[in-house]
């Protein structure tokens, strides 16, 4: 109550003077306990919001703009359009990758009306369109010799853009001034949520920042569209080589939500990448790249006076726009008749998953489920320390459990990784009576203090990393809001015996339960394509591991 | 009838101005240089007409970063191990790494294969110890080892809170002092195939057309050690001898400590810890190779195309490190325009130099594709590669720049950033180079690169000719397919003679 009061005074006084200072405790002075970081948020009149961190050590400032869209919003047939989106409102704008923007506009207007014929063919031939397959084959995208020809031109007509096309210019400019960002030239991340922009700069060129994301939000020009759609198509096709993010945690996802986009892929399905279309991603663009729908969060040797000084001078030009539409931010419904079990039936190293679905962020019971993951996995956590010392266990069992972090639909996954399908059912048992001690408070408190110790680690190593703490704001901002942040980490650090029991008895039924098996030698009579076995075994021997 | 006339007349105008905007609008792009806000063609936002300056106007200042004090941080123990201590009181964590001089370029005769299995039961298993297991301390510390190879350095670190810096140190110089040569794993050890399985992008190290490429080109040690073979305690004993004595690793501890007290630490928890006087001999690379073929395909139907093209080059002299750093930034940039800006062939081209004390190693591209981007990538990188070998070819002071503000204010200024961070960066210099003056030296030896130096280096190093391709992935398949925009038949490539 103290806390809270200490908190709220400041606040109160912050609402009155246009600002709202922090949680006070000096920038990381204090080594031992749970301390807070001073955050200065700045509200301009169009609704773009500035949260600022002072940390004076290196002159430098990392930089996180957040956009509230995500995989969520995203309609069946559209499915990876966010991540696209994020590609192409990288390719300059009105004033930034271009040697000259009055030549291309007139190819601009051609490009958009040779698309809004190729849809008008599209649309006209959706009967002889519809795919009736069933084995997907490839890029084997339905099409027309008209469309075709539609298509042909609008390479013709990007390849005559392209002579005007400066490549690559905001992310050159951004690391000719000497910013560290991603190693790929959208240093950008979407997922469900968020739409993420991450720059780190010395602090000296920070002005570059707002000049190139201010004018990106309004004036982006999505050229070189038609190379950006196979470039994001590898980028898929590279995630569905490796199971753990291609098809078999779809399909987990898949049976985890009914038809809810919360478990649809963000990075989207080979068939729609022949849907998008950049008419309907204007759309998308003008709806949500709106200064009312964005959060940058800047951590590092900056004062709030000279960010609002910036934000004003350039994100502060834009209109604010309507509000972004909330669409699907619904809760997911369960899968009816309660528990699932998933056996996967392609070669994989053997596991066993349990999965629970769990509050989003926001929600006052989702801290205690990251204290849950702490506890049970590694090789001391509650899973291991079940095991141990018992007649026949397995050895070398990786157990892992990860909670997602999001505002909406969240799952928790208990992760038993075996060396050998025959140790899965007893692995499952293990899983499932760790859970029942979880329900009934036999909790060591030993492994809870190593939990909290790993907790608070991960947290001084966001608070004191400035790349981490802008992205940590920033992500909070869009589930909840960043003042959720400190008091989501305290939560979390100073759950009870009892908390964890209360949700462990609430959450973990079998009726919000998905049991997911994955083997070596999958249990189908048929083996399926030899080559996927073949590799699987060949590793096997290869890898230099125990026989 | 004034009156009406005037009502009129103010009906008509908005409609006038409504009749405009609406023309204007279905225009589509017309009205901006009016003063009329501009609409995109498929927007509904005007455009913003602003006076901002366009990023090659801005003047910024210098920057004033300064890398922590080396000199001033570097301490010796009495027993000679050396340690770069960087306090910061304001960091709630501290990371202490261990450099030591292993890796594939120190194993001598009969030790292929030692280095690898040396860090993995140095990290994974720790020291022989029942009663405190090292994944148990770990875990006591809510931590875990982090550990990278490369061919002449390894670094092994550890991040604590700052209340547990004595346990975190003693942790990792106990790993180093009493590696469990005992352990069952060394019995049933085998050299693995050197990459990872499956090779699902083309970052990290463990990208099997590399490895296949150095294998082809080189053999061990440039190629990591042929799959399959087992590795004697004698061998590892012998390694692990010469490369872990207190004179031969590096610390770096950085963060929240404080200096006299990890100084007394680290003379006491050395104690006893014999230094050792066998010579490290150093592998050399000669960037000699074996070149039979120009292109070398590997079936392996599960994956993509996948691509390696590159060769290797021996020692670099000093001179040369920076042009050949800036060289090497603008070709990774053309590369990556040329493949996946302006033909969306491949989610990314990547150029890397070899990071070894010599400079010496295997200059290469990754990249992959499906199965008909394959032909053409490989064409297209042979193409750019050709482009900047080529005297004629005009690299831009536009591309110099960007090369040098990335590699100074970018990637030096992240290696130095901040105590922790730089505290390992010095550890690690310091056992692959044994001094920190090139380290120190670097942004003064980037900007003074000239185009003409790069051109130099280029024409010296980068050639299609010399350059050698392995494509993992479904051959019959890629050689079969044909992309639609750039159709390129495999088997014409491979017909392309080497130099």
């Amino acid at each position: 109550m103290e806390k809270r009061f200490k908190v709220a005074t400041p606040f109160i006084i912050g609402v009155l003077l246009g600002t709202v200072p922090m949680w006070s405790g000096g920038a990381f002075a204090e080594s031992s306990g749970f301390v807070g970081i001073n955050v200065e948020e700045i509200r301009l009149a169009n609704g773009f919001r500035v949260l600022v961190v002072e940390d004076h050590r290196v002159p430098r400032v990392a930089a996180s703009l957040w956009y509230r869209l995500g995989a969520i919003r995203e309609l069946s047939g559209e499915h990876g359009s966010t991540h696209f989106l994020e590609h192409v409102v990288h390719q300059g704008t009105t004033t930034v990758g271009t040697r000259n923007f009055e030549a291309e506009k007139p190819i601009l207007r051609e490009i958009h009306e040779t698309e809004q014929k190729l849809v008008e063919v599209w649309n006209r031939e959706r009967n002889r369109l519809r795919e009736r397959n069933v084995f997907y084959d490839g890029l084997d995208w339905p099409t027309t010799p008209e469309m075709d020809s539609l298509r042909q031109r609008l390479y013709e007509l990007e390849d005559q853009d392209s002579q005007y096309r400066e490549f690559w210019a905001e992310y050159n400019w951004y690391r000719r001034y000497g910013a560290i960002a991603h190693a790929d030239p959208v240093p950008a991340t979407t997922w469900k949520e968020y739409l993420e922009i991450d720059i780190d700069l010395p602090k000296e060129a920070i002005e570059l920042l707002f000049r190139l994301e201010a004018d990106r939000m309004v004036n982006a020009v999505l050229r070189g569209w038609e190379a950006q759609r196979f470039t994001v198509l590898e980028q898929i096709l590279n995630r569905h080589v490796r199971p753990e993010t291609g098809r078999f945690s779809e399909a987990i996802d898949g049976v985890t939500g009914l038809a809810h986009p919360a478990y649809n892929s963000a990075a989207g399905h080979f068939r729609d990448f022949a849907y998008y279309n950049r008419a309907s991603m204007l759309g998308v663009y003008d709806d949500y790249f709106v200064p009312n729908n964005a959060t940058l969060a800047l951590v590092g040797d900056i004062a709030p006076g000279e960010a609002r000084t910036l934000a004003e001078r350039y994100f502060g030009q834009l209109a604010r726009g309507a509000e972004s539409p909330a669409l699907m931010d619904v809760e997911a419904e369960p899968v009816p008749g309660g528990a699932v079990r998933l056996d996967w039936l392609e070669p994989m190293d053997p596991r066993v998953i349990l999965r629970y679905r769990v509050p989003g962020v926001g929600h006052p019971e989702r801290p205690v489920f990251d204290t849950i993951a702490a506890l049970t996995r590694g090789r001391h956590g509650l899973f291991a320390a079940s095991l141990a010392g018992k007649a026949g266990a397995p050895a070398n069992v990786d157990f892992q459990a990860v909670p997602t972090r999001l505002g909406s639909a969240n799952v928790i996954d208990f992760i038993a990784k075996a060396r050998r399908d025959e140790d899965l059912p007893g692995l499952e048992e293990t899983l499932l009576a760790v859970v029942d001690d979880l329900q009934k408070k036999r909790i060591d408190s030993k492994a809870l203090e190593r939990a909290r110790k790993a907790l608070r680690l991960e947290w001084d190593r966001t608070r004191s990393e400035r790349r981490r703490l802008a992205k940590a704001l920033g992500q909070f901002q869009v589930m909840d809001s960043w003042e959720t942040l400190q008091t989501f980490m305290e939560a979390r650090l100073s759950a009870s015996v009892e908390d964890i029991q209360r949700a462990a008895r609430r959450y973990f039924v079998p009726s919000n339960r998905v049991i997911v098996i994955a083997r070596e030698r999958p249990l189908s009579h048929e083996r399926p394509g030899s080559r996927a076995t073949t590799s699987m075994a060949s590793m096997a021997s290869m890898e230099g591991n125990e026989p | 009838m004034k009156m009406e006339r005037e009502k009129i007349y103010r009906a008509l105008v908005p409609m006038a101005a409504l009749t405009l905007a609406t023309a204007l609008s279905l225009a589509g792009c017309g009205g901006g240089s009016n003063g009329e806000e501009e609409i995109l063609p498929g927007r509904s936002r005007p455009l913003l007409e602003h006076d901002w300056p366009h990023p090659r106007d801005f003047e910024f200042a210098p920057s004033t970063f300064t890398p922590p004090d080396a000199a001033g941080a570097l301490v010796n123990t009495t027993t000679g191990l050396r340690a770069y201590i960087i306090p910061d009181a304001s960091d709630p964590l501290v990371r202490i790494t261990a450099a030591a001089p292993l890796g594939r370029l120190y194993e001598q005769s009969g030790e292929a294969g030692a280095s690898r299995l040396l860090t993995e039961l140095l990290t994974r298993h720790g020291p022989a110890d029942p009663n405190r297991p090292l994944s148990l301390r770990l875990e006591s510390l809510g931590t875990a080892l982090q550990m990278e190879e490369d061919l002449d350095v390894t670094r092994i670190s550890v991040e604590v809170l700052a209340e547990d810096w004595q346990e975190g140190l003693a942790v990792l110089i106990d790993v180093l002092r009493r590696p469990d040569f005992e352990n069952s794993v060394l019995r049933h050890y085998r050299t693995g195939p050197g990459y990872s399985t499956p090779t699902s992008s083309a970052s990290g190290s463990g990208f099997q057309p590399k490895v296949e490429l150095e294998r082809i080109l080189a053999g061990y040690p440039l190629a990591p050690a042929d799959p399959g073979l087992s590795v004697t305690g004698q061998a590892l004993r012998a390694l692990a001898g010469r490369t872990l004595g207190p004179n031969r690793v590096v610390l770096g501890v950085g963060g929240n400590v404080p200096r006299a007290e990890v100084e007394a630490a680290l003379n006491k928890l050395s104690e006893g810890w014999d230094s050792t006087e066998e010579p490290l001999r150093v592998a050399e690379l000669t960037g000699e190779a074996r070149v039979e073929n120009k292109l070398h395909t590997i079936d392996v139907p599960s994956l993509e195309g996948w691509i390696a093209t590159g060769r290797p080059v021996g020692p670099v002299p000093e001179s040369e490190r920076a042009a050949v750093a800036v060289m090497a930034h603008i070709l990774g940039t053309r590369l990556n325009i040329a493949v996946r800006e302006i033909r969306g062939l491949a989610n990314r081209a990547v150029f890397v130099l070899p990071d070894t004390a010599s400079g010496a190693g295997l200059w290469h591209v990754k990249t992959g594709g499906r199965t008909e981007a394959v032909a053409p990538l490989v064409k297209f990188c042979w193409e750019e590669i050709e482009k900047m070998h080529q005297p004629s070819d005009p690299i831009t002071e536009d591309e110099i720049e960007q090369a040098k503000g990335a590699l100074v204010s970018g990637s030096w200024q992240a290696a130095l950033d901040g105590a922790r961070q730089a505290s390992a960066t010095y550890a690690v210099e310091t056992v692959r180079r044994g001094a920190l003056d090139a380290l120190l030296q670097w942004p003064e030896a980037v900007r003074a690169v000239t185009v003409q130096q790069v051109k130099e280096v280029a024409q010296k190093y980068l050639s299609a000719e010399e350059m050698v391709t392995v494509v993992v992935g479904p051959i019959d398949k890629i050689r079969e397919a044909r992309h639609p925009r750039w159709p390129v038949d495999l088997s014409a490539l491979e017909s392309t003679p080497t130099s």
